[in-house]
């Protein structure tokens, strides 16, 4: 394929819808565990589904996989109903779990010697095993968890499916290696595959994700591309005064106060600062002033206030 | 499909050798033992006599031929109790960490990402079990005629062949039931301890209807009633309500749980 025609499939891939969530719900019970969610994941672009523990991430997933069933809503996968078509749609889809469990009397090439059967393809790529550093012909039940993921791994990519769908793809591993795994669905997504990952960690998804969900307590709370929510203006001011601290006259509304200092205030501001630092301008009695833009993380905290 | 069954009998060859040897070693003594039995049949007689014969009866035993065919004494002794446990026993093992083992463990997500329905899921485990007990059987019960020939003892191999089709039908029917609890439990434990109680309460049943006539029907709820292994062995005959029983408990058990297991939430943690 030349250079040309495949940023040319990527552009197309991208207006290409290739998971539709439409008003999902999922109770269990009288547990709501989903309420009513909405979303889409364009073609080719790595989304990130956020969430802290108990928010729902994992049963959308189980629903996307057709593990669970939704007590209301539609789920589309590449076109198709998700559940009608779901051993279809698996053909092309690569799941990883946050835990990985496998058939402990088994090698890791005996798990993949079995997925290439029932998959009924071979299409391995022995370079990922060398990528990865893994020994395949360890018993499952001898390996740590890093090298379980990285056999998670090698089985959700060894088809090349269009999409993955990974759920806390990096828990419980090294730096190093989440790093590793970063790189290979970076390169995953630049040959045009979609990526679908649920995460609570901020910083995983600030480094790889084109676009985020965040999910609070079984609801959408926003819908962001990284860039938009880098450049949300949330600001944290220190003004420290000389005498009496005029807190009545500065904390007015959309002005939040953080801490009351002995000798200042710390606040919050979630608009243009340049009315207040105007304001604080014409108290004689500031003695310093230090303003910080909010780090991703405050973002990200202040959707799930 | 296939290399879930083939994968599923890899995983169980070494428990089926196992449950085969233990079956082996017990025929193996009873036709050794068999002749001196026979030799003594008049002495026997006699001393059985002392015995409450409802109770021998409850139990499964013919006196007369116990004491005076192989198959007599091999219905007594071995397809009474013995054999129907260990193959209960077998049953038990696979049905009930066939699918609710699966979830348990975890391992159940690595099936159902894979491009395969779960009906086929569901049917490549039931039919490996089904073919584990069929080999069980084929094996255990061969190797009674093998033996009895080996000690020169007179017997009739189509009788052994009538009950191995009624044990078939008796596991079917077991296997059924514990295949369907299997599909809709999410831990192994579970469709074991079920499948156990409730034969044992079936067992109970038979014996009680045996002792009171105001509980005889009692033995019609009871799979140890219709698994008649003196009329196999001794008049070469399964009786056509047995077999619509087992038949249809097997079937209608097995259809539900197919059914249960495609449209149950499958949630592993």
């Amino acid at each position: 394929m030349t250079k040309l025609s495949f940023s040319l499939r990527i552009k197309y891939l991208r207006h290409m819808t290739t998971i539709k969530v439409d008003k999902l719900k999922k109770y269990f019970g009288k547990t709501k565990a989903v309420d009513g969610i909405s979303f889409e994941v364009k073609g080719g672009e790595i989304m990130g589904f956020l969430g802290p523990n108990g928010a729902g991430k994992t049963t959308t997933i189980r629903c996307l996989m057709d593990f669970i069933r939704p007590t209301e809503g539609k789920i589309e996968i590449l076109g198709l109903d998700a559940q009608k078509n779901s051993p279809k749609l698996k053909a092309d889809i690569g799941y990883l779990s946050s835990e990985v469990d496998l058939y402990k009397s088994w090698t890791g090439t005996e798990h993949i010697l079995f997925m290439e059967r029932l998959r009924g393809i071979s299409r391995f790529d022995e370079e990922l095993i060398d990528k990865l550093k893994f020994d395949p012909r360890k018993k499952a039940g001898a390996l740590s968890t890093g090298n379980r993921q990285k056999l998670g791994i090698i089985l959700a990519l060894m088809h090349q499916p269009k999409l993955l769908v990974l759920d806390e793809p990096t828990l419980g591993l090294d730096p190093l290696l989440q790093n590793y795994i970063y790189e290979i669905l970076k390169s995953e997504a630049a040959k045009g595959k979609t990526i679908f990952m649920s995460s609570h960690n901020l910083a995983e998804v600030e480094k790889i994700c084109d676009r985020v969900v965040i999910l609070k307590e079984g609801e959408i709370v926003a819908t962001e591309s990284i860039n938009d929510i880098r450049r949300k203006r949330i600001y944290t001011v220190h003004a420290y005064f000389e005498g009496e601290i005029p807190k009545k006259e500065i904390v007015t509304d959309g002005i939040e106060l953080i801490e009351e200092l002995s000798d200042g205030l710390v606040l919050r501001i979630k608009a243009d600062i340049r009315p207040l630092l105007h304001k604080l301008s014409e108290y004689n009695n500031l003695k310093d002033l230090e303003v910080t833009h909010a780090s991703l993380e405050e973002v990200f905290m202040e959707f799930y206030r | 499909m296939w290399p879930i069954f083939t994968k599923t009998l890899k995983t169980n060859r070494i428990a089926l050798l196992v449950y085969n040897a233990i079956c082996i070693g017990f025929v193996w003594f009873y036709a050794a033992f068999f002749p001196s039995i026979f030799k003594e049949s008049e002495k026997l007689k006699e001393a059985f006599k002392a015995y409450p014969q409802d109770l021998m009866k409850a139990f499964g035993i013919e006196i007369e031929s116990f004491i005076s065919s192989f198959e007599g004494f091999m219905a007594g002794e071995y397809f009474s109790m013995l054999w129907p446990i260990i193959l209960i026993v077998l049953i038990i093992a696979y049905a009930g960490s066939a699918i609710a083992g699966e979830i348990e463990a975890g391992t159940i997500e690595l099936l159902l990402a894979q491009p395969i329905s779960r009906l086929r899921i569901f049917f490549a485990k039931y039919l490996s079990g089904l073919f584990i007990i069929t080999v069980f059987i084929a094996i255990s019960n061969s190797s009674v005629i093998l033996l009895a020939r080996l000690y020169n003892v007179s017997f009739h191999w189509e009788k052994f062949l009538t009950i191995s089709i009624l044990g078939f039908l008796f596991a079917f029917a077991v296997f059924g039931i514990c295949f369907m609890l299997s599909a809709v439990s999410s831990s192994k434990g579970k469709p074991a301890a079920l499948t156990g109680g409730l034969l044992i309460i079936m067992y109970a049943l038979n014996i009680f209807s045996s002792f009171q006539e105001s509980l005889k029907n009692l033995k019609y709820a009871s799979f140890f009633h219709y698994y008649d292994q003196n009329a196999a062995l001794l008049n070469n005959h399964i009786d056509t309500l047995s077999i619509a029983v087992f038949l249809a408990v097997g079937i209608i058990c097995t259809i539900v749980g197919a059914i249960a297991f495609v449209k149950r939430d499958i949630a592993t943690t």
